[in-house]
């Protein structure tokens, strides 16, 4: 938890550890499924994960997450059904937040709720960092090569 | 203007606005530059603008924003430079407050710490699901474009 959520302090960590749950998935078992509400935000203890977008009605493989990654914020943080849909590579044990559970800590401790989200805005900036280098990157290759991504 | 950090209250968002310079900007104007670390959040009043990042030496645009769009929020996260530039497409009108404004408010009102990030991190997922539709998008197209 502290690689992924650098700014929770072990006090915070106390607090937050008895409101997590932890989860096993199966190689191959869908965690989330695009479009579909996610029961929450995740952080990979143990595994993989293939996170995979529908394109044209084929999954298209967008990245593996392994350990210490973090999936689910959008759902998490907007209620919104999930964008992708992630399923174990490997068998995966994964650390979920659900907002149910942690929203009444957030009351309790606006320490940890500073920290948590100062946290979560870190991830969520560095992941739109390699992002929008890739959007520049599939842009250009309309102009050139065969766009490099896999389809399942 | 309506306050765009979705968490903060009115009282907060005063507070910010009360530390917020107007500047204005002609067409074609710089207001952010790939690599550069700015100083201090953007928030744009009027105007147009498109985001660009550098490929190789040529301008790959990216999106076209207006009012109410926040810029350098990434770069306060991190301490890292900006990655992609941000051009007036029109006469443009921005807020903008220095790292140093947000960060003295945070230590004077603890509360708003938690719900600025809060609000920053919510921006920060709207963005994230919009660039990585595009880039599946993107992808779409020039495997569409490559099968032709």
């Amino acid at each position: 938890m502290e690689k992924i959520l650098p700014y929770i302090d072990p006090e915070s960590q106390a607090l937050l550890r008895p409101k997590t749950q932890l989860a096993r998935a199966k190689a191959g078992q869908y965690i989330v499924r695009e479009g579909k509400p996610a029961s929450g935000l995740f952080i990979i203890q143990r595994g993989a994960v293939d996170i995979l977008r529908n394109m044209g009605g084929n999954e298209l493989f967008v990245t593996t997450l392994e350990k210490d990654a973090l999936f689910g914020e959008s759902a998490f943080l907007e209620s919104l059904p999930a964008s992708a849909s992630a399923r174990a590579r490997v068998d995966t044990d994964l650390m979920v937040f659900t907002p149910q559970k942690i929203s009444l800590l957030f009351e309790e401790s606006p320490e940890l709720f500073s920290q948590f989200f100062r946290s979560l805005a870190l991830q969520l900036s560095r992941k739109l960092r390699v992002a929008t280098g890739e959007a520049g990157n599939t842009t250009n290759d309309k102009f050139g090569d065969m766009p490099t991504w896999e389809i399942l | 203007m309506d306050n765009p950090f979705k968490y903060l209250r009115t009282a907060e968002w005063q507070a910010l606005l009360s530390r917020a310079q107007i500047k204005d900007f002609g067409p074609d104007e710089v207001l952010l530059e790939e690599g550069h670390k700015p100083g201090g959040i953007i928030i744009i009043r009027s105007g147009e603008v498109k985001v660009c990042r550098d490929h190789s030496g040529f301008q790959i645009a990216l999106a076209e924003e207006g009012p109410g769009t926040i810029f350098g929020e990434m770069s306060f996260i991190e301490s890292e430079p900006a990655n992609a530039s941000v051009i007036t497409l029109s006469k443009v009108e921005i807020l903008y407050i220095t790292h140093e404004h947000v960060q003295s408010i945070i230590r004077e009102n603890p509360g708003f710490y938690g719900r600025f990030f809060q609000s920053l991190a919510y921006i920060l997922s709207q963005r994230l699901r919009e660039t990585t539709g595009q880039v599946t998008r993107n992808s779409d197209d020039a495997w569409a474009t490559a099968n032709d």
